[in-house]
């Protein structure tokens, strides 16, 4: 059994309780507009290039067998439909300028590492975060996955977006510690105008979630301009679930540009970045709705 | 009241720099005094050593000019003390500046070049004189220093008085005691002497002590008007003067004075404040139960206490250490712990330097308490894993109860509490000898044959050989390390007798011995192992690119190192770039490591010193990371002349690219308890992975588990690049931003620019990995 993934993040402070590693599995099903990982939309392999740090040393020139790869007067070109995703470039580039997003790994080899780490765990009260991309896109890895971690009592959480069957997140409920579930908006229209999709199934998945009693951390990605005017909506939601052990502000931040400009996509980052004391502010209204939230 | 004016007086309370002597009150001019102790040294020259030293001392404490500043709960000071600040100033250096510009000469060559020194520091440089060197000696110092081989010099810079004899008995009763025994060998008829020299110094030291300070008393009492403090100084001076204290204000008025005499007249660095927190609890207690002291003005009271340090300005910073545990194993930490740390946080200084000593079961609290500090800049802060020291301790052969009671001492080690000197004569630099199979035992940029002969490396077979003649290298490096040590430790009681010292530790009174002449239960010496990374880095590329892939031939890489890689800029960037490097959690190279330090420390440590005891080992690397870049050729690693050597126990600069905890892991593969007086883990965080509460504990999940992996000393940053370059560009914007040095923080807009970029860098790669 393998996942397809495209990082494994060790030393994660953000992603639940102490010191985590988060393992990022690739493909997702919605678009965020602001999505700070796009290389984690696409379940296909992709190779990132990024310009400014390219040395135009050549190595991935010479190394290169389809020659996807070209430098001219000292400009380095990619052609991407050359490109057989092998990952030789990569592998020899100094700079770190080229990187190949997506790979399979198998649970054994996906547990070995992740074992590596659990005095880290233990000493924190950390544990083993899945995310992404949406992780339960590939929920039966993830079943054996959290099944193997609680095997040896590591914390698991689960950072979900929350647009999955109700039957995926059921199979996995046994073995989750903690999720880490995504509200961008109440409102439908304005939800499937920033990612895409309805949020129906995200809402209810959230309150089937509560009525289980799972332990839930609220994440909501706060953008000026287009979902920034769904706290309160959220936080009225939130207030008669049973289960939200926090609630989470995420302020905006555009340092994912260079990636969309690595990979060739259309970059659809707003402009717009929220001051500190708005999301003060915001994470005080939750705060006034009884909810607690982690700064 | 007196309180609530720390900040008031603040500038006032440098009296080391701008000294304001009693009128009529003795002699005002340094010079004067040193010419006075070059008079007695011509007077009594063919009298014992010891005795010379007491009576120069005495000299000087009866006759220096003395002070009293009403502003300042310690304010004492008397003319002679020449603080590290002051030093300094008279040798118009500029702080921090490159090392290797200012350290290479030899230790007694710049006290040569100082222009004004400390009056008892005459009778050092004189004594050293006298003594005949041996042509082994001779041989082995050759061109160490020059080569970047090494560092060597007689050392008295590392051992702790009996903090417990000095608080429980105080002056009067050190002096009783020592008479004690004195009477008791005079009476039965068993005093050598030599011993009666011994005991003749330490009485003519404590008695001239004693007088000093009811000198202070007498001019304590002519201001008993000027201030509010001054009746409670009057009154902790006269239960000095007259024996132990009673107060947390006496505590520490006893420690500073002590401090003083011993640093500045028996010449011996005092290597810790002690356990302030855990020591002091008991005044402390007893002064809030009798209303005498507040937990807000305990606050204000470790300010001007922690102020006379940063006043000293003491290069490496005066150390002082937190916690440890009770009989039951119950951690120490305690209420006053938090009113120092909070004290320190609030004069935001780097002296005195902070030393923690962490168990399983020291708070959380405290813990988080400290690291939240570090996370804001405040990082002149050392964890020290307590749990490991009382392992290390066991193995040396200490009892449970000086397990227990173990001192932390210097920037990050362990000392038995009042039983033990810990001179560190020398440091040997791990890398060097990866040059010298290169050249068959030559020093390639100066030629001197520095190492051992070798062979031809091209005419190794395999990796086997190209290791065990890197072994055989070092190995001889540590042989000529040995000659120099049992040379020093053979004389370090003729050239230095410490009466002040030895007059402290309960074993020497005893036995009527020179604390640094056998006098103590453990007569330890320590050797330095540094910059063991960049040589595991290059013997690695080396099995691999050489011998294991053929990547490169032997020939080839030599003719590289040799040029410093020009021509071979291609090869070099393969070296630089290949990631199996010590710092990233991969076995291969972790264990050549493990492999080298295991045989080296095992060499070390089997060997017994002139003293009676063992011969142990640090990891550190101080700055010598920085002394010997210039000096060591370009290695196998990717490193060129100049580059940084790897500093403490961390990777190469640059070469931990897996992240914080994969270095630890390969950190912690190292059996620390075979370097076991020191060996320091940095690390470099950035800001915005250990933000906000999450952040936090995280800091402290890193800490426990470096720990519990068995890791020693636990240091480093939390900097951004965008911080760094702003204050690099506009320094008065920072005048507060400190850096972790080694052993030691100070304030980065004071260090030099090329310090200062190693920070950056090092920042800007660990901006790049997050």
């Amino acid at each position: 059994m393998t996942a397809n993934i495209f990082d494994i993040k060790h030393f994660a402070v953000h992603d639940g309780p102490g010191i985590r590693t988060t393992v990022f599995f690739k493909g997702c099903p919605l678009k965020c507009i602001w999505c700070h990982n796009p290389e984690s939309i696409d379940t296909k392999k992709q190779l990132g290039y990024i310009a400014h740090k390219c040395a135009t040393c050549a190595r991935c020139v010479n190394v290169c067998p389809t020659g996807a790869h070209s430098i001219t007067d000292g400009v380095h070109k990619l052609d991407r439909s050359k490109c057989t995703l092998c990952g030789k470039c990569a592998d020899i580039c100094p700079s770190n300028c080229l990187s190949v997003y997506g790979r399979q790994i198998s649970l054994e080899e996906l547990m070995d590492e992740l074992l590596e780490d659990s005095d880290f765990f233990e000493c924190s009260n950390g544990g083993v975060t899945l995310s992404g991309g949406e992780c339960l896109m590939q929920s039966d890895f993830c079943v054996e996955l959290l099944k193997e971690l609680k095997k040896n009592n590591i914390h698991t959480a689960v950072d979900t977006c929350g647009y999955v069957k109700k039957e995926t997140l059921y199979k996995i409920i046994e073995y989750t510690d903690l999720f880490l579930y995504d509200i961008k908006a109440i409102d439908e229209n304005i939800h499937i105008s920033c990612t895409g999709q309805s949020n129906k199934i995200i809402l209810e998945n959230l309150k089937y979630l509560d009525s289980l009693n799972k332990n839930i951390e609220i994440r909501y990605p706060y953008i000026p301009g287009y979902n920034s005017n769904q706290a309160d909506k959220i936080a009225n939601l939130l207030k008669d679930l049973k289960n939200i052990c926090e609630v989470k502000v995420l302020p905006y931040h555009n340092y994912a540009e260079t990636k969309y400009k690595s990979l060739d996509i259309q970059n659809t980052l707003p402009t717009k970045m929220p001051e500190d004391q708005e999301i003060k502010s915001i994470r005080n209204l939750f705060k006034k709705y009884g909810l607690k939230v982690r700064d | 009241m007196p309180w609530n004016q720390f900040e008031n007086v603040r500038p006032k309370l440098n009296l080391y720099d701008n000294p304001n002597f009693e009128p009529g009150s003795g002699i005002t001019d340094r010079d004067v005094l040193i010419d006075c102790v070059e008079k007695i040294a011509e007077e009594m020259n063919n009298e014992p050593h010891p005795i010379v030293k007491a009576k120069a001392i005495e000299f000087v404490l009866d006759n220096t000019a003395i002070e009293v500043n009403p502003l300042d709960w310690f304010g004492l000071n008397y003319c002679g003390w020449l603080t590290w600040n002051a030093a300094k100033k008279i040798q118009k250096r500029t702080f921090m500046k490159r090392p290797s510009n200012v350290q290479n000469e030899s230790w007694f060559a710049e006290i040569e070049a100082i222009p004004v020194k400390k009056p008892l520091e005459i009778l050092n440089r004189r004594w050293f004189a006298e003594i005949k060197t041996t042509p082994e000696y001779d041989e082995a110092v050759k061109d160490i220093k020059e080569t970047g081989t090494g560092y060597f010099g007689p050392d008295y810079d590392h051992s702790v008085p009996d903090w417990d004899s000095v608080i429980n008995l105080g002056f009067k009763g050190i002096l009783e005691r020592a008479e004690k025994y004195y009477q008791e060998k005079k009476n039965d008829g068993s005093l050598t002497e030599k011993q009666n020299i011994y005991y003749q110094s330490v009485f003519i030291t404590y008695k001239a002590i004693i007088r000093l300070v009811c000198r202070f008393l007498e001019c304590a009492k002519k201001h008993e008007a000027d201030s509010k403090i001054m009746p409670l100084m009057i009154e902790c001076l006269e239960v000095i003067a007259n024996g132990k204290p009673q107060t947390l204000y006496q505590f520490l008025m006893i420690i500073y004075i002590y401090h003083l005499l011993q640093e500045n007249m028996d010449i011996i660095q005092v290597r810790t404040l002690g356990n302030l927190d855990v020591d002091g609890y008991p005044f402390y207690k007893k002064d809030i139960e009798e209303g005498i002291l507040t937990s807000e003005q305990t606050e204000e009271l470790f300010q001007f206490f922690f102020e006379k340090y940063t006043n000293q300005g003491h290069l490496h910073a005066q150390p002082l250490y937190f916690g440890g545990f009770n009989e039951n194993g119950d951690s120490l930490i305690n209420e006053l712990s938090y009113i120092m740390l909070t004290a320190y946080d609030k004069s935001c200084i780097v002296n005195p330097k902070l030393f923690i000593k962490v168990m399983p079961n020291t708070p959380d609290t405290f813990l988080k308490k400290a690291l939240e500090m570090i996370r804001r800049g405040r990082n002149c802060i050392v964890f020290i894993n307590e749990e490991l020291g009382c392992e290390i301790s066991r193995k040396l052969g200490r009892t449970e109860e000086e397990t227990r009671r173990l001192v932390g001492t210097g920037c990050n080690n362990f000392a038995s509490r009042g039983k033990e000197t810990t001179p560190e004569h020398m440091y040997v630099n791990l890398a060097k000898g990866i040059e010298l199979v290169f050249t068959n035992g030559k020093d390639p940029l100066t030629g001197a044959p520095i190492g051992c002969e070798t062979g031809n490396v091209s005419e190794f077979e395999n990796f086997e050989d190209f290791k065990n003649a890197y072994i055989k290298q070092t190995e001889y490096l540590i042989d000529k390390a040995f000659i120099i040590s049992d040379f020093y430790d053979s004389h370090l009681s003729e050239i230095n007798p410490a009466p002040m010292y030895s007059g402290t530790m309960p074993d020497s009174v005893k036995c009527g011995r020179d604390a640094y002449h056998d006098g103590v239960t453990y007569n330890n010496t320590v050797m330095f192992l540094s910059c063991h990374a960049t040589a595991a880095d290059s013997l690695m590329m080396v099995k691999k690119h050489v011998y294991d892939l053929r990547t490169v031939s032997i020939e080839t890489l030599q003719d590289a190192l040799l040029k410093n890689w020009v021509g071979y800029e291609e090869l070099r960037e393969l070296m630089l770039s290949d990631p199996e490097k010590f710092g990233n959690d991969i076995d291969s190279v972790d264990s050549i490591a493990v492999e080298m330090l295991d045989h080296f420390t095992t060499k070390v440590t089997n060997r017994k010193n002139m003293r009676g005891g063992h011969f142990v080992v640090n990891g550190e690397s101080i700055w010598f990371s920085h002394i010997w870049a210039d000096k060591c050729g370009a290695t196998p690693d990717g490193r060129a002349k100049g580059d940084l050597l790897s500093k403490n126990m961390s990777a190469s600069i640059g070469q931990d690219r897996r992240g914080i905890t994969a270095h630890i892991k390969s950190v912690t593969k190292i059996d620390a308890t075979k370097l076991a007086y020191g060996c320091p883990f940095d690390y470099m965080l950035h800001p915005s992975a250990v933000k906000g509460e999450d952040g936090l504990d995280a800091m402290l999940g890193l800490l426990r588990t470096f720990m519990k992996r068995g890791g020693y000393g636990y240091q480093g940053n939390v900097q951004d690049v965008a911080t760094l370059k702003d204050a690099q560009l506009h320094p008065e914007k920072h005048q507060n931003l400190q850096v972790r040095i080694s052993g030691w923080s100070w304030f980065f807009t004071q260090m030099e620019k090329n310090f200062q970029d190693e920070f950056i860098r090092r920042a800007e790669l660990e901006e790049r990995a997050i």
